[in-house]
């Protein structure tokens, strides 16, 4: 797998390799969240802390186990997964939206206690997972994740979570379960966050729980919004400008998360849909915060 | 008499003080234009939103074929047969017209995440069937031409047409219009009156809100006229015309 790597190493800066990685890495993470919030239109606070159930799972389970690394890769996507239906579930059927509020503790909570397990290796973080992602390795993942968004969006499932996005009322009376779909939506994003995540924890060998938190999931948040909610081009896009663009400019990672401030309120005045977007992000903010109980507070007549 | 399609005994829905339908008794029988009409405020979108199941009566029986359908979710009671526009327009506005009618379709198809992942024979075959459903409707409701436009760049009255191909897509049984012809045209009016008796004559019995009398007493075989949550009357146009206690309400509230 890595000969690929081997070769390009040849004519290529190895730091250059491991920003292309890291890129895949991000891209399929983002990819994850673009299905949650741009095409379902959930906001999650906390996409980062489904990366890192999925870092930490499949690094353990490799460490534990010594069972083959697609095999942990894909076992880390799975509890991320289930992380999300555990997370999801309970949010999203309270009428509301709660869903940020709930990614956003859980967030936190999950950084809280990845510092203090034994297992995990505590504030000193989890050291020693052997090296087992290529580039090829991730780009045939990031295409494969691609595939799979292609195919569900353009389907019975994924219509039906864009007409959860545009009105859930509306979608509900086209016989549309929306909790179902949410929670299999988020569980799905999830998913792949964690699969980004094993991916991750098996290319830099090192993990720790200050990886994974608000501020990565902020990060990624803002991957999906640069590029234009709601598309795959456009995630893609916002992934590989905000990730390469501190490379060539060579920011300092402090002043990261003060570009990305400026950067959305820069978008939400001149192009809230995005660059390639079709759904505009204040539209959606201001949805959520304005959502209320279901049947007191929303005639649909 | 024909087979009662609807029954509402005592329906009642109260927004916290608020009685906004009392104790409502309606029959909508199998094949007919059926109105319901009355002031503005008078309940008539609530009826409607608790036969969708949008509310739960405060008391009450819906029957819909027999079984009782109060307190169900929506989208249990689409997959019974029920479809509705919405009188505040509800699309999915930055989806393609056409997309927004294959979601009506939701209840006639059943893929699902698997099958939307693998694609097995069946999944074509299925969305084939949904497109062209959704091309069929699109084309009765004169929307063929705009499939490809995004729902918000349609005009109003094309809008609502699009709201009654993505409730026709399912294949309903019973078919709730909530104030279809607000904010057309003389002449789309006249296309819909037509559009809707094409609906009925294809066995879809209608049941309709709306506030242009002219419309509403041209099409309609029979109305029930609602205040302040109570039914006056229930009758065939001309019967509701002459009532004394109809005038009286609309006279009354456009006065006061
Ligand atoms: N969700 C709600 N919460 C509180 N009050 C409501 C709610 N929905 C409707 N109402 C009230 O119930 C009454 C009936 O409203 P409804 O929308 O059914 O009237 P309508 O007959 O459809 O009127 P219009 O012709 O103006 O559409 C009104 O007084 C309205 O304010
Ligand atoms: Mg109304």
């Amino acid at each position: 797998m890595s000969m690929l790597d081997d070769f390009l190493r040849q004519f290529i800066n190895p730091y250059y390799i491991q920003v292309l990685m890291l890129l895949g890495i991000y891209l399929i993470a983002a990819l994850g969240l673009h299905l949650i919030t741009g095409v379902t239109g959930q906001l999650s606070f906390g996409h980062a802390a489904f990366m890192s159930v999925g870092a930490y799972g499949a690094a353990l389970i490799n460490l534990h186990l010594d069972l083959p690394f697609l095999i942990c890769l894909l076992a880390g996507g799975l509890l991320a997964a289930l992380a999300g239906v555990f997370v999801g579930f309970p949010s999203m059927r309270l009428a509301g939206d709660y869903l940020g509020i709930a990614t956003l503790g859980f967030g936190e909570i999950l950084r809280v206690v990845f510092m203090n397990l034994e297992i995990t290796g505590g504030a000193r973080g989890l050291a020693g997972i052997p090296r087992e992602t290529s580039l090829l390795t991730i780009y045939v993942l990031v295409i494969l994740t691609i595939f799979a968004l292609h195919r569900l969006q353009n389907s019975r499932f994924g219509r039906a979570l864009v007409a959860i996005r545009e009105d859930e009322i509306a979608a509900e009376c086209m016989g549309i379960k929306s909790l179902w779909y949410k929670v299999g939506a988020f569980a799905i994003g999830s998913f792949f966050a964690g699969i980004a995540g094993g991916l991750y924890a098996h290319l830099l060998q090192y993990l720790n729980p200050g990886d994974f938190g608000f501020a990565r999931s902020f990060e990624l948040l803002c991957f999906v919004v640069l590029g234009g909610l709601g598309s795959i081009p456009g995630t893609v896009l916002g992934t590989t400008i905000l990730t390469l663009a501190p490379e060539v400019l060579r920011f300092s990672s402090e002043y990261r998360m003060m570009m990305y401030g400026l950067l959305m309120v820069i978008m939400m005045i001149f192009r809230p849909r995005g660059l390639l977007g079709g759904v505009d992000l204040m539209r959606l903010v201001k949805r959520v915060l304005g959502s209320r109980r279901r049947g007191t507070a929303t005639p649909a007549g | 008499m024909s087979e009662v399609l609807l029954e509402l005994r005592g329906v009642t829905v109260r927004f916290g003080g608020l009685t906004a339908v009392h104790e409502l008794d309606l029959n909508i029988e199998r094949g007919m234009i059926r109105a319901l009409i009355g002031p503005n405020g008078a309940g008539k979108s609530t009826v409607f939103n608790v036969v969708t199941g949008i509310y739960r009566p405060t008391a009450g029986s819906i029957r819909f074929r027999g079984e009782e359908i109060a307190g169900l979710n929506p989208y249990h009671i689409a997959y019974r047969g029920i479809a509705r526009t919405f009188q505040n327009i509800r699309l999915f506005k930055n989806s393609p017209v056409l997309d927004n009618v294959k979601v009506g379709r939701h209840p006639r198809s059943k893929s699902n995440v698997l099958g939307a992942l693998f694609r097995p024979p069946g999944f074509k075959a299925e969305e084939r069937r949904t497109t062209e459903a959704s091309l069929k409707v699109l084309d009765l409701v004169g929307l063929l031409h705009k499939k490809d436009e995004l729902a918000k760049n349609l005009s109003y009255g094309e809008q609502r047409r699009l709201e009654i191909a993505r409730a026709l897509v399912s294949d309903p049984v019973l078919l709730l219009l909530d104030e279809p012809v607000a904010g057309m045209n003389p002449q789309e009016k006249a296309k819909l009156m037509e559009l809707i008796r094409n609906i009925r004559d294809r066995g879809v019995t209608v049941f309709l809100v709306e506030h242009d009398m002219k419309f509403v007493m041209a099409l309609s075989e029979k109305i029930t006229v609602l205040d302040y949550g109570r039914k006056i009357c229930t009758g065939t146009p001309d019967e509701v015309q002459a009532d004394p206690r109809v005038i009286e309400a609309y006279l009354g509230k456009e006065v006061g």
